[in-house]
């Protein structure tokens, strides 16, 4: 496979936060050590116990005009970090910078201009969608909340335009959600936030609650839109499959850190460590001979719950690779080798790497 | 008002909001034409409300009803209708007395008439009253949560746990005698209730700003201080109404229809105000109130575009559940002497005159008491019916 250190990574440097910074695209969105804990409060007064640390001190930058997934399993904090970065949620700590300029703790009046930026695919498309509301007055909301096209007529044009774009009958305009279909309600979760034509879009699962062949459907129209807008996407997931059609670069959590960044095909190919190999050897393998080949590595036990992660690296309890200095020290996040950056003492080798991911010879 | 029809804000009270589609349109029923083709095939919904309708117009035009029939004005005592025993005398259609006479000689049927303008009166402006307060606070409380909520929430137990019932009795038995209570006017009662509301507000408002400059992490935003601010309209405004519209000419607390409303909008308003509670916390967690807020919707707009329209049903559900026992509630009172005074026909003042004749005047307590069932039974079928034809999910048609 690959070699060393030097690689494609050549140009990758490790910034103050102990992660790469890529060079190439500028980055639109650059997040440092971002961190939200939901406090647990108990007794009369209502005193605080202690803490889930949904997400604690992440890093990563979101570049102009690529799609950027982050993967991990249910409760890693991924749908936390898209809300923190969109400040539905107000970050206990860390930085959040939106071309250049922090946004962390703007007030909801300073961040209007930004709203129209930055918009968000919601995973359900049923609970997504005001049941009350029009298709056509819901991807309208947009333009009414902003004051643009004021005029009824244009804004009903816009909005069949919208509905075209995404592939639903203009005719629908009048149509109550629940007289749509689940692919069709998201396309118009879709409509709705590509109406003021932002230049970021985080989409939070948009696929997981979909049917199979309507996955397909609407990752291509989220595809096609990003070519035609010039869109740049973070994409939750925790489909790999999906991830891999979609992504350019992926991140992958776990119990509220980034354990492994790295280019799509770096990560499918090479994953470094332990937990995105047990990850990737959990995708079922379509080629029977290849599945023989395969030695799934099982993870023992259960997410240890983020209100008392485990000290040091978190993935240490679950590890097969789990050495004492696993539990001491945290490992940072570092360029290894194939040019994936992870946190790990020890990342997977490449004879560990290919009894994960079997490849046909040749 | 511009796009579709569920864009608009959905009239608290009744029905709603008409929908308006460009002709060009295809197929696509608007909400109000759904709402329509579903209560007219529903024949208990229609035939109740009817009934209603009949009713409102009895008892708007009750003086020229009682005219048209001939028969004789409601507080019109007379001797000469009584038997030969001096006592009522039952339903006698030569002499027009269509329901009988009372103890007094007094008509029935006339009484009966002018006895729906009271209920309904009392139904109309308390179930106004309850509902505007109980859905405005719930909203408040579910939507803002935190300590606007935990303020209302109190308030509501308070109110919940009020025997209210001894509340009217009092106020009935120590004002009923003379001109009422000379201690206290009601100006006095609504100037201290609008003073009691203006310093809680500032209280609140203070106490709330303080407290957000210790402790760091969270500002009050404008709106949720507003909202805390609002959530004590709940005195000022009944305040204000017995100061200027009631007490303007310094009233005194005598039992009547003022005590009457005011008791029931005190009793009721929690019940609603808890429901609304309820459903404004689990609505306000849902994704497209998210999205709006991604959107950058201000929470008024949240609160009057999300959030309302989604509780028209229980609204619309509870308003017409409010009615009846509103209507029962002023009987009741009336029933125990507190609440309309005589001579004014009350249908509960009338039942409870007729107990003491009943074993003789059948037709005194049947005739108010039928009216009252018809009127209650009314109400709630018709409750039932808009809860099916304003449900989105009710099978089409």
């Amino acid at each position: 496979m690959t070699d060393g250190l030097a690689g494609p990574v050549g140009d990758a440097v490790v910034g103050a936060a102990g992660i790469a910074v890529g060079a190439g695209a500028p980055a639109l969105v650059e997040v440092r050590d971002l961190e939200k804990r939901f406090p647990l409060r108990r007794g009369p007064l209502q005193r605080e116990t202690g803490a889930v640390r949904a997400v604690d001190g992440i890093s990563f930058d979101v570049r102009e005009g690529e799609t950027l997934g982050l993967v991990g399993e249910s409760g890693c904090g991924k749908s936390t970090t898209a809300r923190l970065v969109t400040r539905l949620l107000e970050p206990t700590a860390g930085t959040i910078r939106y071309r250049g300029e922090d946004i962390t703790h703007r007030s909801r009046r300073e961040l209007m201009a930004l709203r129209r930026d930055m918009q968000m695919i919601f995973q359900d498309p049923y609970s997504s969608l005001n049941p009350r509301q029009t298709a056509g007055s819901i991807i309208g909301e947009p333009f009414v909340i902003h004051g643009i096209e004021r005029d009824e007529t244009r804004r009903r044009a816009r909005v069949r335009g919208l509905m075209e774009q995404v592939g639903l009958n203009p005719e629908h305009y009048n149509r109550l959600p629940h007289e749509f279909s689940g692919g069709q309600r998201q396309r118009i979760g879709v409509a709705r936030a590509i109406a003021l034509k932002p230049r970021l879009v985080i989409a939070d699962e948009p696929v997981s609650a979909l049917d199979v062949s309507i996955q397909a459907q609407i990752i291509n129209l989220l595809s096609d839109l990003q070519r035609e807008l010039g869109l740049t996407i973070l994409f939750i997931a925790h489909d790999l499959s999906v991830v891999r059609h979609m992504c350019d670069r992926v991140a992958v959590m776990y119990l509220g850190k980034i354990v492994e960044v790295a280019s799509a095909e770096q990560l499918f190919a090479h994953p470094r460590h332990p937990y995105t190999g047990a990850l990737l050897s959990a995708v079922p393998v379509p080629d029977p001979q290849l599945a023989k080949l395969r030695r799934r590595q099982v993870l023992g036990g259960d997410v240890p719950s983020p209100t008392a992660p485990p000290a040091a690296c978190r993935f240490h309890p679950r590890c097969p690779k789990a050495q004492p200095i696993c539990s001491r020290e945290e490992p940072a996040l570092e360029v290894k080798e194939g040019g994936n950056i992870a946190a790990c003492h020890f990342p997977l080798t490449i004879e560990e790497v290919a009894g994960r991911l079997p490849v046909r010879p040749g | 008002m511009s796009t579709g029809a569920p864009e608009l804000v959905q009239d608290v009270g009744g029905g709603i909001a008409p929908g308006r589609e460009t002709s060009a349109e295809i197929a696509a029923r608007s909400p109000l034409e759904l709402f329509w083709r579903r209560v007219r095939r529903d024949r208990v919904t229609l035939a109740s409300a009817l009934f209603i309708l009949g009713l409102v117009v009895v008892a708007v035009f009750a003086g020229q009803i009682v005219d048209l029939v001939g028969a004789r004005p409601p507080n019109e005592q007379s001797t000469k209708f009584l038997d030969e025993f001096g006592s009522a005398s039952g339903p006698d259609f030569a002499a027009h007395s269509y329901f009988g006479t009372d103890g007094l000689g007094r008509d029935v049927f006339s009484r009966t008439l002018y006895g729906a303008r009271i209920s309904l009166e009392v139904a109309i402006i308390s179930t106004f009253l309850t509902v505007l307060i109980g859905v405005v606070l719930g909203v408040i409380a579910g939507y803002f949560r935190g300590w606007a909520d935990t303020l209302l929430s109190r308030l509501m137990d308070v109110m919940l746990a009020f025997p209210v019932l001894l509340l009217a009795l009092g106020l009935g038995a120590a004002c009923s005698f003379g001109q009422g209570c000379v201690q206290m006017s009601f100006a006095n009662v609504g100037q201290v209730m609008v003073v009691f509301g203006v310093a809680g507000a500032f209280l609140v408002v203070g106490w709330r700003l303080l407290r957000a400059r210790g402790a760091g992490d969270a500002r009050p935003r404008a709106a949720e201080l507003a909202a805390g601010a609002a959530a004590w309209l709940v005195v000022i405004v009944p305040g204000l109404v017995l100061w200027l519209a009631v007490g303007g000419h310094g009233a005194l607390i005598t039992p009547g229809l003022p005590v009457v409303i005011f008791v029931i909008v005190i009793a009721s308003w929690p019940y609603i105000a808890r429901i609304i509670r309820g459903q404004t916390l689990s609505l306000r967690e849902k994704e497209f109130v998210e999205a709006a807020k991604a959107l950058g919707a201000s929470d008024r707009r949240i609160m009057f575009r999300h959030i309302l329209p989604n509780l028209v049903a229980p609204i619309i559900v509870y308003t017409t559940l409010v009615i009846p026992t509103t209507i029962l509630f002023e009987a009741a009172l009336s029933f125990l002497g507190v609440g309309v005074q005589p001579p004014t026909a009350s249908w509960g003042a009338m039942i409870s005159d007729a107990t003491e004749i009943f074993d003789t005047a059948w037709w005194y307590m049947t005739f108010p008491g039928l009216a009252l069932v018809l009127t209650v039974l009314a109400f709630n079928l018709v409750g039932d019916g808009m809860q099916d034809a304003l449900n989105p999910k009710t099978r089409g048609r």
